[in-house]
């Protein structure tokens, strides 16, 4: 069996009895809509939506996510590889982190991290 | 014969889904459209072998990558009409891709034979470790430029959010 | 009766299918069970009594049938819909936060492997070699339930929340992916299984051989489930509930199971590198196999497993009623400033020290 067979498998029945879950109050629960119940959550007061601009801030985290996500894969590929690299894999990787460290001081200086 | 049928099933799904990133006018059903596309892709890998990659694609394209998309969205925060003006696809962008689509299908034409071949058949059950050992033998110096290729992403970022004429101050 | 002939294949695909089974269904035996001790555990801290009246006429039981009342309660209620969702995401949210957590627990190698009628069965659902990498791709697709929960739903108090959350989760991925490759490291393998077996013998344990290791992992095993004290994202003060503010019914139900199964997974995981799995201190799995045999030894280790698992659930609990919830940028100062540098000098000096001992 191909080793991969099992997460479609798991994929597919999670899929079909998490569908059938989240219908389930809709299937027996009663069903009264009005107006005011549909309106958003706004402590009491009328709603006002949702329509206004969310802080830079949670954009600068993803983009920093993804550049570090990337280094954690590498760091991956050579932990594995360690023990056949030894000592030529350690430098290489010393060199690797040491310019990604150089990148997070600058971003530490820019205060990027900053939240208040 | 089963692994055909998973290849073109994948297949199917992933350039649905991606028709589905073009085509739809809500940028979020667009962006989860691009999440199925990405691992569907991810499953083909797993299927030619390369588990590593796969993993890869769903790490760091599916699971970074787009999330960064969907924040940008939520944090424009476009109203439906804001959205249609910036969804009409321009003549120039349909020409364009037209245009690379033909490139990329005559060099795959003309290139029969001359490229070498996949890699994949000498990759064994252990990925990581041979994707590894290539990388920091073989491929020592494009591995070591990629981390000034991050470093530079990062100091770009940085560059585009935060002003550099003004000091460091938090709005 | 003649059984029709099975091949090897079949035979794994019906096992596969089984032993999912069997884990959704133990899975969804936690949350009930979880809450139950949620609520009595602080009612004993703060000497109150919590809940201990549903029960079957005389028999109160504690009060352990409260939880299963509110279950069947959220399952009867109205499915309200806010009119400004996004329908089709406000009903698929609380799906794909479930799906990846249910792979995650899926990965977990529950025991060592059984026999049936010759048949050698392992006893976890999906058995990779990249176990570790799996685990961290699921977690980061994980994230879009709650980001579309929050947007979905269309309010301000659902958007911040899922904001927050979900810049939480990718803030607290990072080191928890740095916090495992010193184990890698040490012990040469992605396999969750083939780590156990190396932690044959208990000074040979992650938590002896990398304690710092350990020690970003428990912090990101309460932040990337969105526990106290980390659980900004629904500050009741400040968020009403975060990304699910807007749901009810059996959908809310739904986003309290995946939190409790990434809850339970994120222990089995830290018991798994950790922790031996599945071994017993002190005994050897050779020694319980002429014992019991394959079939009962690997249930003790089953059995081992959840133990050990169930420690890190009641600390969960334990915590929550313990620490103060962080401020925002605390938080955010801790996963970037804290945890990160210290993942990358942990690595590098377990480095170091390996290559130093092998030379």
């Amino acid at each position: 069996m191909h080793p991969y067979l099992p997460v479609l498998i798991v994929l597919a029945v999670a899929l079909v009895i998490g569908l059938v879950m989240s219908f389930l109050s809709a299937f027996f629960g009663p069903k009264v809509p009005s107006a005011v119940k549909q309106e958003v959550f706004e402590c009491g007061v009328p709603e006002l939506g949702s329509r206004e601009r969310m802080s830079v801030r949670f954009y600068l985290t993803a983009i920093l996510f993804i550049l570090f996500d990337i280094e954690t894969v590498f760091l991956y590929l050579w932990a594995r590889t360690f023990k056949s690299l030894g000592w030529f894999g350690i430098v290489e990787i010393f060199v690797f982190v040491a310019i990604l460290v150089a990148g997070y001081v600058y971003v530490l200086k820019r205060k990027a991290l900053e939240w208040e | 014969m089963i692994e055909l049928g998973f290849f073109y099933l994948f297949a199917v799904i992933a350039l649905g889904a991606a028709l589905g990133v073009i085509l739809l006018k809500n940028p979020v059903a667009a962006a989860m459209l691009l999440v199925v596309t990405l691992c569907a892709l991810a499953a083909e890998y797993v299927l030619l072998g390369a588990e590593f990659s796969a993993a890869i694609q769903v790490l760091v394209y599916a699971g970074a990558i787009v999330i960064l998309f969907t924040f940008v969205i939520m944090l424009l925060n476009l109203g439906q009409e804001e959205v249609g003006q910036l969804m009409g696809v321009s003549k120039w962008a349909l020409l364009f891709s037209l245009l690379t689509g033909a490139a990329i299908i005559l060099i795959q034409r003309l290139s029969v034979g001359r490229l070498p071949e996949a890699a994949l058949s000498t990759l064994g059950s252990d990925n990581v470790y041979e994707v590894g050992m290539a990388l920091f033998t073989r491929y020592l110096w494009p591995f070591e430029l990629a981390s000034l290729l991050i470093l530079l992403a990062v100091i770009a970022s940085i560059v585009i959010a935060k002003k550099p004429t003004l000091p460091a101050r938090d709005a | 009766m003649e059984l029709p002939v099975l091949d090897e294949t079949a035979v794994q695909i019906i096992a596969t299918v089984v032993k999912f089974l069997v884990v959704l269904v133990a899975v969804l035996h936690i949350p009930p069970v979880m809450i139950w001790v949620e609520r009595r555990a602080p009612a004993l801290m703060q000497r109150r009594r919590g809940p201990n009246r549903v029960g079957f006429f005389r028999w109160r039981l504690w009060g352990l049938l409260q939880t299963l009342a509110d279950a069947v309660k959220l399952i009867f209620k109205e499915e309200s819909v806010p009119g400004s969702a996004y329908r089709g995401f406000f009903h698929l949210a609380p799906l794909i936060g479930l799906i990846p957590t249910l792979l995650f627990v899926s990965s977990i190698p529950f025991g060592p492997g059984i026999e049936i009628g010759g048949w050698k069965i392992s006893l976890s659902v999906i058995e990779l070699d990249i176990g570790a990498l799996f685990i961290l791709a699921v977690t980061g697709i994980g994230v879009y339930g709650v980001t579309l929960a929050g947007w979905a739903s269309n309010g301000k108090f659902s958007l911040l929340g899922s904001l927050r959350a979900s810049a939480q989760m990718i803030s607290y991925e990072i080191p928890l992916g740095l916090s495992l490759i010193p184990l890698v490291l040490i012990y040469g393998s992605l396999n969750l299984q083939q780590l156990i077996y190396a932690q044959s013998v208990v000074w040979k344990w992650g938590i002896f051989l990398s304690p710092i290791s350990f020690f970003i992992f428990l912090i990101c095993m309460f932040a990337e489930t969105n526990r106290a004290p980390f659980d900004l994202s629904e500050g009741e003060s400040e968020l009403v509930a975060g990304f699910h503010t807007e749901y009810g019914s059996a959908k809310f139900a739904l986003f309290f199971l995946s939190e409790y199964v990434a809850m339970f997974a994120l222990s089995c995981l830290c018991s798994v590198l950790f922790f031996g799995g599945w071994q017993i201190p002190f005994v050897s799995h050779a020694l319980l196999v002429s014992l019991l045999g394959v079939n009962l030894a690997a249930l003790v280790g089953v059995a081992t497993l959840l133990l050990k698992a169930a420690f890190f659930m009641w600390l969960y609990v334990w915590v929550r009623w313990t620490l103060p919830r962080f401020r925002y940028d605390q938080l955010m100062n801790l996963g970037w400033k804290f945890l990160l540098p210290l993942g990358l000098a942990n690595i590098c000096v377990t480095a170091l020290v390996l290559a130093v001992m092998g030379a």
